[in-house]
C-alpha cells in the first residue's frame, strides 16, 4: 500500500531563512544542498565584495554626521545581507571621522553593496521554499523566487512571468510611471545616494529602471532651486516602496499555486480513497 | 497651474497608485480587484482631506507656534 504522508522535509523553513539571512548559501548548505548555497554565497557576497572594492568601504561616510549611530545603517537595503552589513559597519564602519574624497566609483561601488543586500533577500525565499519542497520541478511553473526576483528587478515583470499580463503591464504603467514622473520633477537629482542616503533605498526597490535612471542622469549637481524636488522625492520613493507590495502580492499567488499544486494529487488520492472505502 | 494645483494633482496621481496596488494586493481575481478601485479611491481621498481637515485646525489651535 503506497504511502500518504508527504516526503519529509529537507529542514526547518525558519531556520534556513535565518541562516541565509546571516550568510548568503548557508541555508542551503543546511539542507544538504551544498551546489546552490556555495552558488548563493560565491552571487551575493562575490557582489558585495565587489561593491567594497569599488566603494573603498565608504558607502556609510555618505550619512550626515548627525544621522551616525549604531543602527543608522541597519535601515540600508544592505541589511538583507547580514554578514555584509556586520563586516562593513565592523571594517570600514562612518571612515576616520572626518571628510574624505570619495572615490570615482563610488555610485556604482554602493549599488553593488545594497543589490547584494536585495539579492540575498530571494535567496531567503528561495531557501524558505525549498525547506518546504515547494520549488521542486514539476509543479509547472516559475519558481516562486524567480518570480519575485522578476517582480524586483522591473515592476510587473513577476506578475507577466506569472502569467497575470494585464495585472503586469498595470503595475508596470503605474510604477514607472511614477518612477519617471518623480525624477523627472527632481531633475535626477533624487537618485543620488550621498544626496538621499535612506529615500535612495526606497527607490532603488524599483528595481532595474531606477539603475538605468541613475546611470542615465548620473548624480547631477543642483546649481538652483528645483521647484518640485520633494514632491518628486516622495512619488519616486514610494514607487518604489508600492514595488514590494507587487512582489508580496506575487509571493502570495506562487505559493498559492505552488500548494495547490503540490496537495493536489494528494488530496485527489484521498477522495478516491474515501469513495472506495464507502463503496 | 498654481501650486496647489500641481500637489492636488500629484495626490491623485499617487492615491491612484496606492489604490490599485492595494486592489490588486486585496483581490486574487483582476475583475473582482477593477471593481474594488473606484470604492477604495474615494475613501481613501476622504480619508486624506479628513487628515488635512484636523492637521489645519491642530496647526491653527493646538500646535500653533504663534
Amino acid at each position: 500500500m503506497p504511502s500518504s504522508r508527504p516526503p519529509k522535509r529537507p529542514g526547518d523553513p525558519n531556520v534556513a531563512v535565518f541562516l541565509t539571512w546571516f550568510m548568503p548559501g548557508a541555508g542551503h548548505l543546511y539542507m544538504g544542498r551544498v551546489l546552490q548555497g556555495v552558488a548563493g554565497f560565491v552571487v551575493v557576497w562575490g557582489l558585495y565584495w565587489i561593491g567594497l572594492e569599488l566603494s573603498d568601504g565608504m558607502g556609510f561616510e555618505f550619512l550626515h554626521q548627525e544621522l551616525r549611530g549604531p543602527f543608522a545603517p541597519a535601515l540600508a537595503p544592505e541589511l538583507g545581507n547580514l554578514s555584509g552589513l556586520l563586516w562593513q559597519s565592523r571594517t570600514f564602519g562612518f571612515g576616520p571621522g572626518f571628510p574624505r574624497v570619495f572615490p570615482e566609483t563610488v555610485h556604482i561601488g554602493v549599488m553593488c553593496t545594497a543589490c547584494s543586500g536585495i539579492l540575498n533577500i530571494f535567496l531567503m525565499i528561495k531557501a524558505h521554499s525549498d525547506a518546504r519542497r515547494l520549488e521542486e520541478p514539476g509543479l509547472g511553473q516559475l519558481s516562486i523566487s524567480l518570480t519575485c526576483f522578476l517582480a524586483w528587478l522591473v515592476p510587473g515583470g513577476g506578475h507577466i512571468a506569472q502569467g497575470r499580463r494585464m495585472r503586469g503591464v498595470v503595475v508596470f504603467v503605474m510604477l514607472t510611471g511614477l518612477l519617471v514622473l518623480g525624477t523627472g520633477l527632481c531633475e535626477g537629482t533624487n537618485l543620488d545616494r550621498e544626496r538621499h542616503f535612506y529615500y535612495w533605498g526606497g527607490q532603488l526597490l524599483g528595481g532595474l529602471p531606477v539603475i538605468g535612471l541613475e546611470q542615465i542622469f548620473g548624480q547631477p549637481e543642483v546649481r538652483d532651486k528645483i521647484p518640485y524636488a520633494e514632491a518628486g522625492l516622495v512619488l519616486a520613493c514610494l514607487a518604489g516602496l508600492l514595488n514590494v507590495l507587487a512582489i508580496l502580492d506575487v509571493y502570495g499567488w506562487g505559493e498559492a499555486r505552488s500548494i495547490e499544486g503540490a496537495e493536489g494529487p494528494s488530496r485527489e488520492k484521498t477522495v478516491t480513497g474515501a469513495k472506495e472505502a464507502s463503496a | 497651474m498654481n501650486d496647489l494645483g500641481v500637489h492636488l494633482g500629484l495626490l491623485v496621481l499617487i492615491s491612484l497608485a496606492i489604490v490599485t496596488l492595494g486592489a490588486f494586493f486585496n483581490h486574487r481575481e483582476d475583475e473582482d480587484a477593477v471593481k474594488d478601485i473606484p470604492k477604495r479611491f474615494v475613501i481613501f481621498l476622504v480619508g486624506c482631506a479628513v487628515v488635512a481637515a484636523i492637521m489645519f485646525v491642530v496647526e491653527y489651535t493646538g500646535a500653533s507656534l504663534g
